[in-house]
């Protein structure tokens, strides 16, 4: 009994010395890496991570509330450089847009130039539009001539009117002087198509049909055998008819398949104009009669270019 | 803990699994959130000053437990061996134990001069251990530079840190004198 009342008395010191003599122990042994030491860390690191997750969260929103105060300059400086960054973006975004563009329209007409193998067709792109003429980079350098019929891959475009040494001009449908000869592919009915020449309106007319021929609304007009042009060529749909009260004769308003003002690259038909040449006996030859040449020069444009 | 002769064992239990969940969220909070509040890479100890609140409060044994309890989860979160941290505050609950019997501890200056004294002892037993297993460290520069800051910091904190212990609402009596 005395032994347990002593041992009660000095219980905290017993204690100590335990724990003292345990932590001694703990320490000599060099625990670190056992079973024990391995599993207290374990638990602990699990009981952190929640805490941990707390504090990252807690740190973000803190940073997100007093980053702009405390670095307002960086801040400032960051957003001039992210402004800079953003303009030069759009630049290349844009150029990227613009290639983008270009590659599709590029292939577009690859697959129109496989697509018409009968032909031969000299690429060129449009530089300059103005009252439905349209400047390309090609010129007498590059063999182009004269009246040769201009097309892109979604049909008629107009006719080379003015040749220069690197540029040409041509007349589209747009211009009230072009005059194609066409006619309907549903029922091969022939006429003649020319440009209103007004800028706002892209709608041609189709002249020369007889009151009984049947044209219809949405019916496609192609270019005609007889014309420049190679046959076939789309020109436009059929709008809308009007037929007179007094007259054998109708017109037909057609909206051009292409539209002068979007078209960026076309074709000039080289192979068709050399055919209408020798058929006009404009041919280059030596000796060749280019006093028709220098009569046609001083007829008008609607005069020269209709069939 | 101290609690009185007809205190119901359940809720005995009750008050001791509180100590042991602040115990391990205070050792958690320092190896975590305390970071936050770092000055110049000196930290309070919390561990230490819950070990001294419970040698004032409830004497020498709660706060060697608390040191013993502690001193493991400080060892394992900070990567030291296992015992070195529960040396220092054994001593330092078994010491603060033993002096608060004679202390007048409800002024909370002689409450934060206890922080104070005990943390250099926790210090001095802390970087003897040191010493002793590695032998060519600069023990007193360390002592200088590292502890004795920190017993500065820890001192500090104490008046927030007992504040905030005193308004825990603890299950049972927790008047000195009375058996575990």
């Amino acid at each position: 009994m005395a032994i347990t009342r002593r041992i009660a008395e000095h219980r905290s010191v017993l204690v100590l010395v335990f724990l003292v003599v345990l932590s001694l122990t703990s320490l000599a042994s060099g625990t670190r890496g056992g079973t024990i030491d391995s599993s207290i860390r374990g638990a602990v690191e699990i009981a952190k991570l929640p805490f941990l997750k707390v504090m990252t969260y807690m740190e973000g929103g803190i940073g997100y509330i007093t980053g702009p105060i405390i670095a307002y300059d960086n801040v400032v400086e960051e957003n001039k450089a992210l402004r800079l960054e953003k303009a030069t973006l759009l630049k290349n975004d844009a150029a990227y847009n613009e290639w983008r563009a270009e590659n599709e329209r590029l292939t577009e007409i690859i697959g129109f130039k496989q697509s018409e193998p009968g032909l031969t067709l000299k690429p060129a792109r449009v530089v300059l539009r103005y009252q439905g003429i349209l400047t390309i980079d090609r010129g007498s350098v590059d063999g182009i001539r004269e009246s040769m019929s201009v097309i892109s891959s979604d049909g008629v475009v107009g006719l080379v009117t003015r040749v220069h040494w690197r540029t040409s001009n041509v007349i589209t449908l747009q211009n009230a002087n072009c005059k194609i000869d066409a006619m309907v592919s549903r029922t091969r009915v022939r006429g003649s198509v020319q440009g209103t020449g007004s800028d706002l309106s892209r709608i041609c007319t189709m002249t020369n049909l007889y009151i009984q021929d049947d044209v219809r609304e949405n019916d496609l007009v192609v270019t005609s055998p007889d014309s420049v042009f190679p046959g076939g060529l789309p020109i436009g749909r059929v709008r809308a008819v009007q037929r007179g009260r007094e007259t054998l004769l109708q017109t037909a308003d057609i909206v051009p398949a292409v539209d002068p003002f979007q078209i960026e690259e076309v074709f000039v038909v080289m192979g068709a104009d050399l055919k209408w040449e020798n058929l006009a006996g404009l041919d280059d030859s030596p000796g060749g009669p280019r006093a028709v040449e220098e009569l046609l020069d001083t007829q008008t444009l609607q005069e020269r270019y209709a069939p | 803990m101290n609690v009185a002769y007809d205190t119901p064992r359940g809720v005995v239990t009750r008050a001791n699994v509180y100590w042991a969940i602040l115990v391990v969220v205070t050792v958690l909070v320092e190896s975590t959130w305390l970071g936050m509040i770092r000055i110049q890479g000196v930290l309070p100890d919390l561990v230490l000053l819950l070990v001294v609140y419970f040698g004032i409060i409830q004497g020498e044994e709660r706060a060697m437990m608390t040191g013993l309890f502690g001193g493991v989860l400080q060892d394992v979160a900070g990567d030291t061996g296992l015992g070195h941290h529960v040396l220092c505050l054994v001593i330092v609950g078994f010491l603060v134990g033993q002096i608060s019997h004679r202390l007048i501890t409800d002024n909370p200056a002689v409450k934060t001069g206890l922080v104070f004294c005990a943390s250099m002892v926790h210090a001095i037993i802390y970087v003897m251990v040191d010493y002793v297993q590695t032998p060519d460290i600069d023990a007193l520069n360390m002592l200088a530079v590292s502890h004795v800051p920190r017993a500065f910091y820890t001192a500090l904190a104490t008046p927030l840190v007992f504040y905030l212990l005193d308004r825990i609402r603890w299950p049972v009596s927790v008047a000195r004198g009375g058996p575990n």
